[in-house]
């Protein structure tokens, strides 16, 4: 893929997330990346504590869940034995993601074994990492990237905050799913 | 010379033949010679819409006899046209299907007809008046007529103001009409309240079914202009005119 | 019992419910009218529409595939052909696991069959997670649009519900409600034994579930609950999970005007080896109901409905009355249609003639279910025998000429004479109307009624010179 289609792509996500209420930052680099998520991680889970998967290629590529220990966070991964009971506990949730949509501003987010669904779903805040090479132009493309090495036993994708109209049709953030949504663009 | 054969309808023949003679006079001026089969009736529609597809059938093998001899056909009502070309096929099997079918590439709502078919939108008529327009729904649906009556107001001289909504419902529906008054009137008066708003001298469309409706739940309850059927309009525009058009059968 | 036309018309005195009608259909017409003019956006439908016509060639077929496809995932497949067999099913895993309380996700199949009186009556407590459901739910009410169940509840009413469960005054603010809403269910997700789901789509290919939410209440009920049931119906099966490109977009672009909704879930199977969330237990149930008798019928495609629910939102009568009036599970014109075809026949007989034919609902549907179409052929199919010999009758009396005109002439006369006038009238009938006619029903309660011509049209040709 060209640095313009790329380019393109890129523009195209980041107006897609603001559309959808997510919060964008980037395109940075890698490093710029694993310093923005542990700035952004001790911002908001100051004590408590930052929900992880166990493994993730793209917080693996980086090296993130050392950065995070480094930093002083207390993180809360699936091997910890009291995990369920210490989920309520976690602000923060930070994932990577398999692959993004630029129409629609949506990520696609891999879940199984070492990358538990509640990461991305039950704290206030979620982070991702998105790879922008990963990003495809529409649901069909993502789909064919994100399930290319197989399907995860769950496969969740992603569009902004978790939001309700029923009340009066007001729509309101954060009913159930997380309040806000943070997507770092990280380039290759 | 450019024939065409009128199919009246049998809410114009009865009800508001004000609209059937504007008709005719709307087809003369506009170059053609109209001739009015004398053993039309009915397309079938009230028995379509009430269940009753074979009593439908009956009348639609009538229908197809009347016209069939004519190159075109030509109605002022977008439903009775649209009952030929939508559910005539449905109703009827073999060879009648097959003739209906023929027939209906020959029938036309008259708006449709004069401007997309003829290409006339100035049929000589001369207006100077406001009007907004309510587009009937199965003209609108399944014939797509929607700019064909505003070119020929346009082509006047007359003001097209649009209401906020011209193609929702008017709440007539045949037998919907008489069967949920609860919910037919309700609409109506949606419909002649977005009509008054617009300041219009006309509430006009393109069915006699929804023109009595709304001009009758106008006369109990006072809102919104007059509704007639454009071509009413148009023919009080030509030269030589009579008195104003009114919907029902006290038309001019 | 109330007729239709009874709760038609106390919808339409309700001004309460007229404001929310005009406002929420207002603003889902317009956010999906704005999302279809994209060129791709059509190109989806297209394609939509004929993957949901792609299954119900072989309807069972296809289930059978899935059914192997589900259970090589780990997922426990379940049959139902009608309601009660769903809640027997349900009731049996519950109890079978000692399940106290269920958390359920929105799922009109499971208003369909009833589910949650029939848990509640062996002991279980039911919480409905969908915002707009647990409003309702707590308002002792059934959902009134399929995709706003809550639209006819006001701010203040919700206000009062919701500090009813917190035992405390809460102010009229959407945003704490919401808050509060999140609290109180969040509690429920993290100790209930069960979730309960329906499914949007469920892939034959490779025994995927998709659920479709904004709130995340799918994907709670489907990760924290050990067990977690589908119920299905059966049209919900589509060939391929690649499909979902453009099922889904086009599902949330006619429902909201949306691209996607916030979440979209695709399940397979249940947790894996070593998983920490998931559900331990994944149940589909297959729910017939009267859906595979319509395959191979001119009503086959209503099974190809997505539940989209924009031929509730441009229809003038669900706008005008709203859901409760229609007295069924699925309301404007998919469920006038679904309503009398699922219960052959014994249910919503009179909703098919409650519409005004407009052809509105055809044209929203994104997948070319030919609604209005439909509904006059219900109308015939529900028709009682004896009245089509009065028809048959008429037709053949009007398609002899002169049955016409001398009926017309006769009907034409009595109606002018018998025809009654307002008393301020100055020339009563002169101007060709009246104010009720004998025969006229339901229209001079409200209109005048026109007065047939003197003059028939016919009669002015002949006597212009055209041929008799």
């Amino acid at each position: 893929m060209t640095d313009s289609v790329t380019g393109g792509l890129v523009e195209e996500m980041r107006a897609s997330l603001r559309r959808a209420q997510a919060v964008v930052h980037g395109p940075v680099t890698p490093a710029d990346a694993v310093s923005l998520v542990v700035e952004r991680s001790a911002a908001l889970a100051a004590d408590a504590s930052v929900a992880v998967p166990a493994t993730d290629d793209v917080l693996d590529a980086t090296d993130l869940l050392t950065s995070l220990r480094h930093a002083g966070l207390s993180l809360l991964t699936p091997d910890d034995p009291d995990w369920r009971a210490r989920l309520p506990g976690a602000l923060v949730g930070v994932t990577g993601a398999l692959a993004g949509i630029a129409e629609s501003g949506t990520l696609a987010l891999g879940c199984g074994p070492g990358r538990p669904r509640a990461v991305s779903l039950t704290p206030d805040t979620h982070l991702c990492l998105l790879p922008v090479e990963r990003i495809e132009p529409d649901f069909a493309a993502a789909f064919a990237r994100a399930s290319a090495s197989g399907l995860p036993p769950a496969l969740v994708w992603v569009s902004g905050p978790s939001r309700s109209a029923d009340i009066e049709k007001r729509i309101t953030m954060g009913v159930h799913g997380p309040r806000s949504v943070e997507v770092v663009l990280v380039e290759s | 010379m450019n024939a065409v054969a009128l199919f009246t309808t049998c809410l114009v023949d009865t009800l508001s033949p004000g609209v059937g003679r504007a008709t005719v006079r709307i087809l003369e001026a506009a170059g053609f010679g109209v001739d009015v089969p004398a053993a039309q009736s009915c397309c079938g529609q009230p028995a379509v819409n009430s269940g009753e597809p074979r009593a439908a059938a009956v009348l639609a093998r009538h229908f197809v006899e009347v016209f069939e001899p004519y190159e075109a056909v030509v109605a002022p009502s977008g439903s009775c046209v649209a009952m030929v070309h939508h559910w005539y096929g449905q109703i009827l099997e073999g060879t009648w299907r097959d003739r209906a079918a023929a027939v209906a590439t020959r029938t036309h709502e008259v708006a449709g007809f004069l401007v997309e078919r003829a290409g006339v939108s100035d049929v000589g008529a001369r207006l100077a008046t406001t009007v907004t327009v309510h587009d009937a729904c199965h003209g609108l649906r399944l014939l797509g007529v929607k700019s064909a009556p505003r070119r020929l107001l346009e082509a006047a001289g007359a003001t097209v103001v649009e209401m906020a909504e011209p193609e929702v419902c008017c709440g007539f529906g045949g037998t919907f009409a008489a069967a949920h008054g609860e919910i037919s009137a309700p609409l109506a008066d949606d419909k002649l309240a977005q009509a008054g708003v617009t300041g219009a001298d006309w509430l006009v469309a393109g069915d006699t079914g929804c023109l009595l409706h709304l001009e009758g739940r106008r006369r109990r309850s006072g809102v919104g202009p007059p509704a007639v059927h454009f071509v009413e309009l148009l023919a009080t525009g030509l030269p030589g005119s009579g008195p104003e058009p009114g919907p029902g059968p006290g038309a001019g | 019992m109330a007729s239709l036309s009874e709760r038609a018309r106390a919808a339409v005195a309700d001004d309460q419910l007229q404001e929310a009608l005009g406002s929420l259909t207002g603003v889902l017409r317009r956010l999906t009218r704005a999302a279809t003019d994209d060129p791709r956006v059509a190109e989806r439908r297209e394609r939509a529409a004929a993957v949901r016509r792609e299954t119900l060639a072989d309807l069972p077929g296809w289930l059978d595939r899935l059914e192997r496809t589900l259970r090589a995932q780990g997922t426990t497949v379940h049959r139902a052909g009608t309601a009660d067999d769903v809640r027997k099913i349900v009731l049996g895993i519950a109890q079978a696991e000692g399940v106290e309380l269920v958390v359920k996700g929105k799922s009109m199949a499971t208003e369909e069959v009833h589910l949650n009186p029939a848990l509640e009556a062996a002991g279980i407590e039911v919480v409905e997670t969908d915002l707009g459901e647990y409003i309702v739910q707590l308002a002792g009410e059934t959902p009134s649009h399929i995709v706003g169940p809550a639209l006819h509840k006001r701010l203040p009413e919700i206000t009062a519900l919701f500090s009813r469960v917190v035992g405390r005054d809460l102010p009229e603010d959407a945003e704490v409600l919401c808050a509060v809403a999140r609290q109180v269910l969040r509690e429920k997700f993290f100790s209930a034994g069960m979730g309960i789901t329906g499914a949007n789509f469920v892939a034959a290919d490779t025994g995927t579930v998709v659920l479709v939410t904004n709130e995340g209440n799918g994907r709670m009920c489907s990760t924290l609950p050990r067990i977690h049931v589908v119920v299905m119906p059966v049209e919900k099966v589509i060939p391929r999970l690649a499909d979902i490109a453009d099922l889904v977009p086009v599902l949330t672009r006619w429902a909201t005007g949306q691209a996607l909704t916030t979440y979209v879930t695709m399940i397979t199977g249940p947790r894996g080896h070593g998983d920490v969330d998931g559900p331990e237990q994944l149940h589909v149930v297959f729910l017939d109901g009267g859906r595979l008798r319509l395959t191979g019928t001119a009503y086959a495609d209503m099974l190809a409905c997505i539940r989209c629910g924009a031929c509730l939102n441009v229809c003038p009568v669900y706008r005008k009355i709203g859901g409760h009036a229609y007295d069924a599970v699925y309301s404007g014109p998919m469920g006038a249609v679904l309503t009398p075809l699922l219960s052959g026949g014994r249910e919503g007989r009179d909703l098919p003639g409650a519409s005004s034919l407009c052809g509105a609902c055809t044209d929203a549907c994104p997948v070319h279910i030919p609604l209005a179409d439909h509904l006059v052929r219900l109308r015939a199919d529900l028709r009682p025998r004896r009245r089509r010999v009065v028809w048959g009758a008429w037709a053949r009396l009007w398609a002899r000429p002169r049955g016409y005109r001398g009926s017309t002439r006769w009907a034409g006369r009595l109606a002018r004479l018998f025809a009654r006038h307002r008393a301020s009238a100055a020339t009563p009938g002169a101007d060709g109307w009246a104010a009720s006619v004998p025969g006229a029903g339901g229209w001079a309660g409200a209109r005048d009624v026109p007065l047939p011509a003197q003059e028939a049209f016919r009669d002015w040709w002949v006597r212009r010179g055209g041929a008799p």
